[in-house]
């Protein structure tokens, strides 16, 4: 239970729910409805139908009985014996009144007849009156015998009222149910005329009770439980009941139904002509299917009904099925919405924890979902995602500790290419010949440049500055390869040509991929300041005269190292005064750019060289790396950068000495 | 920057801009293909050539080398002052069949 609480609480769950619940309940509730409706229709049909075949059977009885009735009356009325008991008795009460002992006389001849006739056709009681109004026979000879009906105290009773009918149109009438004081019960009265010779000699009235009315409204077939006949006619403008009813005994004069509301439905509408059916209130309050109609024989409305409890049984049964369906269908959808969304959701959970735990770093972790289907689906690949994540996170691993390696090697390779250069500062001390400095600016970690300055013999600096064309790796190996060539075959007495040479024979065997070098190497005699240089394809270092100006040196026949094997280069001389000196450089210096790619050669380098003539090499080489460096920022510079400043500053007395000895 | 333009009896090519290290490598890629297309007869145009770098004039290097591999003639023509000086400090005007008009290149071309 606990955990059907958790699903519930889950948005997807919830949603879900109301998704089955519209889908369950919009046709059951459509279907229902429509039954509900249609039963209803049929049933209200059906029970209408039945009503009125009752209604019908009675109202045809009560009609028969009433006309049978009437016709008895007439008949009777003819009847001589009665026309003589007329006659006979009409004259006893002329001659000697009523109740004398001719009265009497003839009272016991017509008794037994008549007496014969009113048991025999169920009769409360027979009169006969005078055309006067007289009751002169009455065979239960109660206290209405002898008092006229025009005149007397029962001049507005039911029977005075058929009397006068029947005596004054001449026709059998029949009047309602009322109270009639004496016998003291409810009673209709039939009259008919007594005719002799065309001329009406009195009147024949028969009373009857309800007994026999109610014998036939009391037959409830195919009425169900609760199904009933109401008669009622109209006295005083309310409708009053004839009989008693099914359900209450003492209807009959009793209940009465005012006229006065208007209301046109039931016996209401009943007494007052109408004929229909329909649901509505009885005299209970009860809600009933009902059809009423109008009997113009005795003036009387009927009313045929049945409970409305009892009519729509069947679909107050239906209404009580379509509770329980939907009970049943409601735990149904709870119980779908719940396992379903326990099928989705479940595993939609498992896979959220299981992406967290992997999202912390645990590439390790599967995901067990062995849904059928998407979710499952997308379990796997979430599983085959993670894999390939480990698999890529790994390589990176591997690759980023390559890379420190190979950062870590390149940073040694530096370090041992800058070891290869010569460190000291000033280089050559004791030597008072000479001002040397030499610096070394890498662009990367390793680059292409190299300088060299050494003593050959006593009186020999060979010196050398070149670039490897490319950069990185490759590149510095060549320029090691080199440098290291140049010191190997810089011997003493060797020209510089002849030792470019022997370089270059060498740098052509292992340069790769047209990797070439450009180098300059000179030899300055520091007795004399004679420089013998010989420039293989690199930039021409300039002469720092006294005068101020810069000539280059070059050779007319140049290539750079490594290109032709047998190459002969040249070897040329220039003379330096005293204090006189050169600046070696690579393209790095005059190659460098400024923002808008303007080259340092023709914005600056001279310009710094004149203004730093005469300054010391170290000097003048810091001005112009700084001034460079100034001219190139915010550019990344991608070339090594080498400056080498060589000043003779005239022979030494030292060495004149050891001349000298 | 580089196009190429087919003449009546050899292969002109335009060069445009910066030889250095980012476009070395694609120039040298384009001669290849035209070397390995049998055409033999070269002109590259340096009118539009503002700088060389070192690694510009390896790629050159390169595609002289495959030239007498496949005994193609290649001649340069109309570099400008600051590119012919970088030849002529490096050696490499004597490498190169290098004239100073594209009309005069062309007659000389073999």
């Amino acid at each position: 239970m606990i955990k059907y609480a958790r699903i519930f609480r889950s948005g997807m769950t919830r949603q879900l729910l109301v998704w089955f619940l519209i889908m369950a309940f919009t046709p059951l509730t459509v279907v229902t409805f429509i039954v509900y409706r249609q039963s209803e229709r049929m049933l209200r049909q059906s029970f209408i139908r039945d009503l009125e075949t009752v209604a019908n059977r009675q109202s045809h009885q009560i009609v028969t009985f009433v006309r049978g009735l009437e016709k008895d009356v007439a008949t009777l009325a003819r009847v001589p014996v009665i026309v003589q008991a007329m006659q006979r008795l009409d004259r006893v009460v002329m001659d000697g009144g009523m109740f004398s002992n001719a009265y009497w006389a003839v009272d016991r001849s017509v008794r037994p007849f008549l007496s014969y006739f009113k048991e025999s056709f169920g009769y409360d009681d027979l009169f006969l009156i005078s055309i006067h109004g007289d009751i002169l026979f009455s065979v239960r000879q109660g206290e209405d015998l002898g008092s006229n009906l025009k005149t007397g105290i029962y001049r507005n009773t039911e029977l005075a009222l058929v009397f006068d009918r029947a005596n004054t149109l001449m026709e059998t009438a029949i009047s309602d149910f009322e109270f009639y004081p004496v016998s003291n019960e409810p009673a209709s009265f039939i009259a008919s005329p007594i005719i002799d010779d065309r001329q009406i000699i009195g009147v024949v009235a028969f009373q009857m009770n309800n007994d026999q009315i109610y014998e036939i409204v009391n037959d409830y077939t195919g009425l169900g439980d609760s199904g009933e006949t109401v008669v009622a006619s109209v006295q005083q403008n309310k409708a009053v009941f004839q009989t008693p009813t099914r359900h209450d005994p003492y209807a009959a004069f009793r209940r009465k139904v005012s006229l006065n509301s208007g209301n046109t439905k039931g016996i209401a509408g009943a007494v007052l002509g109408r004929k229909n059916a329909g649901i509505i209130n009885d005299y209970r309050g009860e809600s009933t299917l009902a059809v009423w109609k109008y009997i113009p024989d005795l003036r009387w409305g009927m009313v045929t009904k049945i409970d409305t409890r009892e009519a729509f049984a069947p679909v107050i049964k239906l209404r009580l099925l379509y509770g329980i369906t939907t009970v049943f269908t409601l735990v149904l959808v709870f119980a779908s919405a719940a396992f379903v969304a326990g099928g989705i959701a479940k595993p939609l959970r498992l896979l959220k924890k299981s992406t967290h735990v992997i999202a912390k770093g645990y590439f390790k972790h599967k995901i067990k979902v062995s849904a059928g289907n998407e979710i499952g689906d997308l379990a796997d690949s979430f599983n085959e995602m993670t894999q390939k994540l480990q698999h890529s996170i790994q390589q990176l691993t591997r690759t980023t500790a390559e890379k420190e390696r190979i950062e870590s090697e390149l940073a040694i390779a530096h370090e041992i290419q800058m070891g290869i250069l010569p460190k000291a500062v000033p280089p050559f001390p004791g030597r008072g010949e000479l001002d040397a400095y030499a610096r070394l600016i890498p662009a990367r970690e390793v680059g292409g440049d190299f300088f060299a300055y050494f003593f050959i013999d006593e009186r020999h600096l060979c010196f050398s500055v070149g670039d490897v064309s490319g950069k990185g790796v490759p590149a510095a190996i060549l320029m090691a390869v080199t440098y290291t060539l140049i010191k190997a075959q810089a011997r003493p007495g060797l020209r510089p040509n002849e030792i470019l040479n022997g370089v270059n024979h060498e740098v052509c065997d292992k340069a790769q991929n047209n990797m070439f070098v450009t180098a300059f190497l000179g030899i300055l005699d520091v007795r004399t300041g004679r420089v013998q240089y010989s420039n293989a394809g690199h930039n021409p270092p300039l002469v720092l005269r006294k005068n101020g100006q810069m000539p280059d040196l070059r050779n007319q026949r140049t290539l750079v190292l490594g290109v032709f094997k047998d190459f002969e280069y040249e070897t040329s001389t220039v003379e330096l005064g005293k204090d006189e000196g050169l600046f070696l450089y690579t393209d790095g210096v005059t190659e460098a750019m400024d923002p808008a790619e303007n080259q340092f050669e023709n914005n600056g380098f001279y310009s710094v060289l004149r203004q730093n003539s005469r300054a010391s090499g170290r000097l003048l080489a810091g001005r112009m790396i700084t001034a460079v460096r100034e001219f190139s920022a915010g550019v990344p510079q991608f070339d090594d950068l080498t400056v080498m400043v060589l000043r003779w500053l005239g022979p030494s007395k030292k060495t004149y000495s050891e001349e000298v000895q | 920057m580089i196009s190429c333009q087919q003449m009546n009896e050899y292969v002109k090519i335009e060069l445009q801009g910066r030889l250095d290290v980012q476009s070395g490598p694609e120039i040298e890629a384009v001669l290849l293909e035209l070397l390995n297309d049998e055409k033999k007869k070269l002109l590259m145009d340096f009118e539009k050539v503002n700088y060389v770098s070192s690694s510009g004039l390896r790629s050159l290097l390169a595609i002289l080398k495959q030239c007498k591999k496949q005994s193609a003639h290649c001649v340069l023509a109309a570099l400008q002052p600051a590119i012919l000086n970088i030849f002529d400090m490096s050696g490499f005007s004597s490498l190169f069949d290098i004239y100073e008009t594209v009309e005069e290149a062309e007659k000389n071309l073999k």
